[in-house]
């Protein structure tokens, strides 16, 4: 009986995802994306000049480093977890520690 | 500036291609890759956005792209570790034969 | 309400995430020490300093923000200069004081615990040090005031959790529920992504009181209800509302007993509130109230029904989670500041009554060696403490009069009354009485006599302290329930009505 729901669940499943699909398309051709329509009048964005194209990897590197650091150090906690993590599952157990 | 709907469009079918990984795969290395085209389908929208400015392009997304794939690199790290731990006791790498969790 | 923008230039006050997260980056040297040396109890040592001055911190940042009419202010916390809108930054309200101090409080009580509980483990170095690092992300979900700063703290608190429930991996039971847990909490990480990326599109950028300044009140267009969608897809599968709570009856009874009041205290409660705090910053009540409802009413009824049915008492205690998470999320529907303060009350309430559950559980697991509610006939009589505090905190979760349980439920379904959703009032009030019938089913067999003449004895003093001292706070914030109240209703009117500071304090 399981394997008929599994079964069953998964073709719904599967029918739900296409359908979501198709209902995606269809609003991203009929309804247009509202960009920047929300932006409020008191964000100033630094934008980048697109023309030389190979200035546009030190104008990212310097807007991480200048106004994300917060961020930066954050992800520098979750590189060291994510290596306690892997110590922690690839261990072998001892007796008692 | 790009026309922004068949970027859209390309995300949706990553988010498509990816929950359709999660569903019908029977390997647990290819269940996390599906995982993985999800976290990429995200960044791609991120990028498709920093678009939409004549001329110029926004940093700001490109940044957060960067912090993203670093972040979801550890998730997939940590989940290849338990896959490793899985074939450990199961002695194989089939997710249906996890099933002895019951309701 | 006086509005008081501060953006410091650099650290002046310990807040508690920094203690948290220098306590964490420290205890791995101090288990190292503590194998060198050979001091035995070093690390539990460490883990109770760093949460107990985590909890003292909050308290002391509670007493530097509140103003003398008796307000608290808002402070926005930049590091280097760097200011918002642009750069990340932390938000300090009523709101995420309340919630730091409530992971700050249990977490304290789950390490003077857990000092008992896990002696005879391996590897306890990562395992103090992973419990740290969650209680630090927990903290920096609170308190941060920029969507991707979330995001972070949100994968580093989803990232210990996975470990820590396939902690004891040399059985099977945790390493399945442990794969489970991480790839569906990834994929709703992705889904999260996902709304951030569509709302940068929107708003071009991801401060919350910018968002809040200009998103919030929009019209209801198609793109907002999938961002709506994306956004509860993403924050639903972490704190178990139903169609995306599978992990959860698997996840919490296989980690450890301190563990497990953890997660089902306080982790998903953070889910919750992540919620709260996003829905309630970028959208207008009315969008979200009948989904928010609808969704409260499948999570409780399920959840119900599912955990009739459980032999094993961990799993049933699990269950009630994701019920009790319904009951909150009738509060999210409600719209109303008094709504969210019953949400936010009963989180307090919920941490302390099911951590305690749990607590208490696994002493009886852990002297009773077996997890089935059958087997455990006639063990309440020979560990009288622990069955005692099982029984109010039990007591507490069907809302029984004269536990805080019941004061949280009874503002919810009265917020629930008032603001013309009388028929979620009602089958909240319906699963309430359902949900009594397991519990004093566990309470039954526990005091039945036994047959077999098995001998257990009563678990260690520690143990035992602890799960009296919820208790003692679980019946006297029954019976006088004003000092917490207040807090809540500071918490939630800094959500729902003090929006004009939250905004102020960052645009000026």
């Amino acid at each position: 009986m399981s394997r008929r729901m599994a079964k069953y669940g998964t073709a719904a499943a599967t029918l739900a995802i296409v359908m979501s699909l198709f209902i995606f398309s269809w609003l991203t051709l009929e309804v247009p994306f509202p960009t920047n329509e929300y932006a409020s009048s008191k964000l100033t964005r630094p934008l980048a000049p697109e023309e030389p194209y190979d200035g546009i990897a030190t104008l990212v590197s310097r807007f991480l480093w200048e106004y994300r650091a917060l961020d930066l150090t954050g992800q520098a906690f979750v590189i060291v977890t994510a290596v306690i993590c892997c110590l922690a599952l690839l261990k072998p157990e001892e007796g008692a520690s | 500036m790009l026309p922004l709907s068949p970027f859209l469009v390309s995300v949706a079918l990553m988010l498509v291609i990816g929950l359709g990984c999660l569903m019908i795969k029977r390997d647990m290395v290819r269940l996390l890759i599906g995982v993985e085209i999800l976290f990429n389908a995200a960044n791609l929208c991120f990028i498709a956005f920093s678009t939409q400015n004549i001329g110029f392009v926004d940093p700001f997304a490109h940044s957060v792209v960067m912090m993203a794939i670093v972040l979801d690199g550890t998730v997939i790290a940590v989940g290849l570790a338990m896959v490793l731990n899985v074939y450990k006791h199961y002695k194989t790498l089939d997710i249906r034969k996890l099933r002895r969790l019951r309701w | 309400m006086v509005a008081q923008e501060f953006i410091s230039q650099g650290i002046n006050l310990p807040l508690p995430l920094f203690v948290l997260l220098v306590g964490g980056i420290i205890s791995p040297l101090i288990g190292i020490l503590a194998e060198k040396v050979g001091l035995v109890k070093l690390r539990e040592a460490w883990m109770v300093i760093v949460s107990g001055a985590a909890f003292v911190s909050n308290y002391m940042l509670y007493q530097d923000l509140s103003t003398s009419e008796g307000d608290i202010a808002v402070r926005v916390i930049a590091i280097w200069g760097q200011n918002p809108p642009l750069g990340g930054c932390l938000e300090i309200d009523a709101l995420s004081i309340y919630m730091a101090g409530s992971v700050a409080f249990i977490g304290f009580l789950v390490a003077i615990y857990s000092v008992h509980y896990m002696e005879r483990e391996s590897r306890l170095t990562e395992f103090y040090t992973l419990v740290t690092f969650m209680m630090a992300g927990m903290t920096g979900i609170a308190m941060a005031g920029d969507f991707f700063t979330l995001f972070i703290f949100w994968e580093l608190m989803g990232l210990s959790s996975y470990v820590l429930v396939a902690f004891l991996k040399a059985r099977w039971g945790p390493i399945e529920a442990g794969l489970k847990y991480l790839i569906m909490s990834a994929t709703a990480g992705a889904f999260l992504l996902l709304s951030m990326a569509l709302i940068y599109g929107m708003a071009g950028t991801l401060n919350f009181a910018m968002l809040a300044d200009s998103l919030k009140g929009a019209a209801t267009t198609p793109w907002l209800l999938v961002l709506f969608s994306t956004l509860v897809v993403g924050f639903g599968v972490k704190s178990a509302i139903v169609p995306l709570h599978t992990w959860l009856p698997d996840a919490h009874p296989e980690a450890p007993s301190p563990i497990s009041a953890l997660l089902s205290g306080i982790v998903i409660e953070t889910g919750l509130y992540a919620m709260t705090r996003v829905l309630y910053l970028l959208f207008d009540p009315g969008v979200f109230k009948m989904p928010i409802a609808l969704l409260s009413v499948l999570t409780m009824t399920l959840a119900n029904v599912m955990a009739l049915l459980q032999s094993d008492i961990k799993r049933l205690l699990a269950y009630s989670s994701i019920a009790q998470i319904g009951y909150m999320l009738v509060g999210l529907a409600s719209g109303t500041a008094y709504g969210v303060m019953g949400t936010f009350l009963h989180i307090f309430n919920h941490s302390m009554m099911k951590g305690m559950a749990f607590l208490s559980a696994g002493s009886l697991v852990h002297e009773a060696d077996t997890r089935d509610i059958g087997s455990m006939r006639g063990v309440g009589k020979m560990m009288p403490f622990t069955s005692l505090s099982l029984f109010i905190a039990l007591l507490g979760l069907g809302g029984v009069p004269g536990t805080n349980g019941f004061i949280s439920k009874y503002h919810l379904f009265a917020a629930a009354f008032g603001s013309d959703l009388a028929w979620l009032g009602v089958m909240g009030v319906l699963n309430s009485a359902l949900s009594m019938a397991y519990y004093i089913r566990i309470m039954q067999v526990l005091l039945a006599p036994r047959e077999d003449g098995l001998k257990v004895h009563e678990a260690p003093v520690l143990m035992v302290a602890v799960t009296f001292v919820m208790a003692a706070i679980i019946i006297i914030l029954g019976v006088w329930p004003a000092p917490i109240i207040n807090l809540a209703t500071k918490a939630s009117s800094a959500l729902v009505e003090g929006l004009s500071m939250y905004i102020g304090a960052v645009l000026g």
